[in-house]
């Protein structure tokens, strides 16, 4: 159940991407990487085998909450894997709504909008995508004979799944399929099975980590202790939307880039879990262990990267006109260039460069808003405006000369230039400084709930109140008092002036004249990386995600982690009970997959078991197929046929009724009393 | 292979005319089940979620994940050291809120 893609083939293709592009570039280094954005095929659609139907052979579906697999129980792979979601397009014109369902669809993030699956957490709530992926399933089988499906179907459960769910389950199979023969079993028992089919009477403590939920069974001489189980709401899918919301946020430049998919691809293929998470996070907090660990993943930049590269080439060639002896050269490149005369060499080279320049800018202005409100912490953290230091009035020639005035008369003098431009470079920073803080004022205040919105609401009620309360209103003797309408002002008091923006450039101009070291913001364009500006970095997510099966608190959940439901759960059972279960601790499902489960599992188990105590964590044989294939085991096994639900215990039982054993739920049958309300109900809508 | 008249029964009185299904959520699902007398050792897709956490929770940077042990006054906000504090104090606020939508730290009690 729940399973993810599979792990060997993905790190193996990335290893394979990874040296190419080392070859192709020798900036890449060993932590970057690209994207794989594996696209989805479609499911072909099998041929139906007279053997099969004669046989009657079971089909097996792995009914998972990420992905569905389904198969002949005859054969040892699943013949059908596919997400299990369901994309409703509509168009608009037409009235006609098409279906795409699982593997068809190609790109998922196109129709994230549109997706439906059949299930709420674990559990199936609606069954109108589940009849549409069954007929998806059945029809990829290749079934053709009308009117009913004459095969046994075993199918996968939620633990503890609410009678109600399984009922409609039921009920669709029977009655829509025509099955002759249903068993419901519980994904994580079936892949026990599948690991040890030959023992019937074992004990063993169960953690199945799924895509929705994770699940701790434990199992006493074979039988499942349902009500000693616990679930935690907590799977795959929490961590896929942690990586994918941290990333977005720390490169909110590239909100739309970052998918749910690719986060998934990224959960995948680097993220593991610690043995030690608090001394592995210390580490992390050094540069020299970030530099060397953080993958750094390039995301596609075309446009400018493109563009630089073709200024590149018109350049080298325009050096080659202006070398005489090369013009047959120059004539030769210029034709495979689709260049026709020097004119239009230049136009284009101007045309690139200012496109390169405009892009540039942009990214860089969206960076500089942030670091100019950086610079300026303490400031904004006072939250009072200064107040404002007098303007000088005088006109701008006048000001030009003072500055000039002020400049030491002898260039030669060093140390008195040095405190010239030092004093420049300092009234330059403050107005920069008082610029950035305004900025950051408005746009606090237009929002509501920030300190500067109630600083702003607090003045205004003090100010009503203060009139009636005082005969003798003295506002306006001191000029202060005026200062409160700057601070009630939405506009945040003033605007960015004329008179200091001209005092800007006039101090920018000085200082770009006589200062080496200066260097206007607009000018830093040409060194400016853009390939590192599209790379997104996965740092600590690489540990930090997975943690979260651990500690549910670093995503606001108040549920205890694995660990101590493991302990929890242990703690119900005498202690020589604890000692068989633990010496066969269970990871199955996809989450399991994570580098290092076992060892830190066994690490929180020799933390919480008493002293010396001996236990062992085994990893399933196939953590994620292993349900589908303890599930065909289960059809081999002599239980089989005295446990399945045959269409005569369906009329009889109704849809909700299991036969209780090892693989499957207990069954705890709705009380009669409600049965016969309901089918009252029933009868009177019908 | 399938029988062409089929109609799932649990179809919900749907509100918005005969042709909308509307089925029942998972919450109504279980609040349906709680209304059932039962034993006391029966299991029911309830009683079967996990405790809450009785270790306190540990305490991470926000940004980075680090270890934390400060958090900013004005945007509550959890920090790592004074270079990731400078940061939090250029952050845009929706960032910011994301950030704490992340924990379900951003509650409008304050």
């Amino acid at each position: 159940m729940k399973g993810y893609l599979c792990y060997g083939i993905d790190t193996h293709l990335w290893i394979a991407q990874s040296r190419d592009d080392l070859r192709s570039s020798a900036v890449m280094t060993d932590n970057l990487t690209k994207f794989i954005d594996t696209p989805t095929t479609p499911d072909p659609i099998h041929v139906y085998e007279p053997s099969l139907a004669l046989n009657k052979t079971p089909i097996v579906i792995d009914n998972g909450c990420y992905k569905c697999r389904a198969g002949w129980a005859s054969e040892s792979e699943p013949k059908l894997v596919f997400k299990n979601v369901v994309a409703r397009l509509r168009s608009k014109k037409e009235k006609d709504i098409e279906l795409l369902v699982g593997s068809d669809i190609t790109n998922i993030e196109v129709v994230r909008a549109q997706l439906r699956s059949p299930f709420e957490r674990n559990v199936l709530v609606h069954l109108e995508s589940q009849e549409q992926l069954l007929d998806y399933t059945f029809s990829h089988l290749g079934i053709d004979s009308s009117g009913s499906v004459a095969h046994p179907i075993v199918m996968t459960e939620a633990l503890a799944n609410p009678n109600f769910s399984r009922n409609l389950m039921s009920e669709l199979l029977f009655e829509c399929y025509g099955v002759p023969e249903v068993t419901f079993g519980v994904d994580s028992l079936f892949s026990l099975h599948h690991s040890y089919p030959s023992e019937s009477q074992m004990n063993a403590l169960i953690v199945a980590c799924g895509y929705n939920t994770t699940h701790i069974i434990p199992v006493l001489e074979g039988q499942p202790q349902c009500s000693h189980s616990r679930r935690i709401n907590l799977g795959g899918l929490h961590s896929d939307l942690f990586m994918q919301r941290l990333l977005q946020l720390k490169h909110s430049a590239h909100f739309a880039a970052i998918t749910l998919s690719r986060a998934e691809e990224l959960v995948r293929r680097f993220c593991r879990l610690t043995t030690d998470f608090q001394s592995t996070l210390k580490l992390w907090s050094t540069d020299e262990y970030y530099n060397e660990h953080a993958r750094k993943i390039q995301l596609p930049f075309t446009q400018l990267a493109e563009d630089q590269e073709k200024l590149r080439l018109l350049i080298e060639l325009q050096q080659l006109q202006e070398d005489d002896d090369n013009e047959e050269l120059f004539y030769r490149s210029m034709k495979q260039m689709d260049i026709d005369s020097v004119e239009e060499l230049q136009a284009t080279i101007n045309q690139l460069n200012n496109s390169i320049h405009h892009i540039a800018q942009r990214i860089l202005e969206d960076r500089q808003r942030r670091e100019g409100v950086a610079e300026d912490v303490k400031d904004t953290q006072k939250r009072k405006p200064k107040v404002k230091e007098a303007q000088p009035k005088k006109p701008k020639i006048d000001r030009t000369g003072e500055l000039s005035r002020s400049m030491p008369m002898d260039t030669s003098d060093v140390a008195a230039m040095a405190t010239w431009l030092e004093n420049l470079r300092q009234q330059r920073q403050k107005l920069l400084n008082k610029r950035a803080e305004r900025r950051q004022r408005r746009t606090d205040m237009t929002k509501r709930r920030t300190v500067a919105s109630h600083q702003r609401m607090k003045i205004l009620t003090a100010l009503a109140q203060g009139t009636k309360k005082n005969k003798v209103d003295t506002f306006g003797k001191n000029d202060d008092d005026w200062d409160v309408y700057k601070e009630i002002n939405k506009d945040a008091g003033d605007s960015d002036s004329e008179a200091e923006q001209d005092k800007l450039d006039e101090l920018e101009t000085m200082l770009k004249e006589y200062d080496d070291e200066f260097k206007h913001p607009n000018d830093q364009g040409d060194g400016f990386d853009v390939a590192e500006y599209y790379r997104v970095h996965v740092g600590t997510e690489q540990i930090r995600v997975p943690e979260v099966l651990f500690q549910p608190s670093m995503i606001g959940m108040d549920q205890a982690g694995i660990a101590e439901t493991i302990s929890f759960v242990l703690k119900k059972f005498t202690a020589e009970e604890q000692t068989a279960m633990t010496q066969r601790v269970f990871l199955t499902g996809s989450c399991s997959s994570f580098p290092s489960f076992e060892e830190r599992l066994s690490k929180e188990l020799q933390e919480m078991l008493p002293f010396q105590s001996k236990f062992s964590v085994h990893k399933a044989q196939d953590p994620v197929l292993g349900p589908w294939k303890g599930a065909c085991k289960w059809t081999a096994s002599p239980l089989y046929s005295k446990f399945c639900i045959s269409k005569q215990d369906y009329d009889e039982y109704g849809g909700e009724y299991i036969k209780t054993c090892p693989i499957t739920n207990q069954y705890v049958p709705t009380p009669a009393s409600l049965k016969i309300a309901s089918q009252i109900k029933k009868e009177d809508t019908a | 292979f399938k029988n062409p008249n089929f109609v799932h029964s649990a179809k919900g009185s749907g509100k918005r005319g005969p042709g909308h299904r509307t089925w029942k959520t998972l919450k109504q699902i279980v609040a349906s089940e709680r209304a059932y007398p039962r034993k006391a050792d029966d299991t029911s897709y309830e009683s079967l979620d996990a405790p809450p956490s009785f270790i306190p929770a540990k305490k991470y940077s926000d940004l980075s994940g680090l270890p934390s042990n400060y958090t900013d006054p004005q945007t509550k906000l959890r920090y790592h050291n004074a270079d990731e504090f400078s940061r939090i104090k250029m952050l845009p606020s929706d960032i910011v809120s994301g950030y704490l939508a992340l924990r379900k730290a951003n509650s409008a009690v304050p």
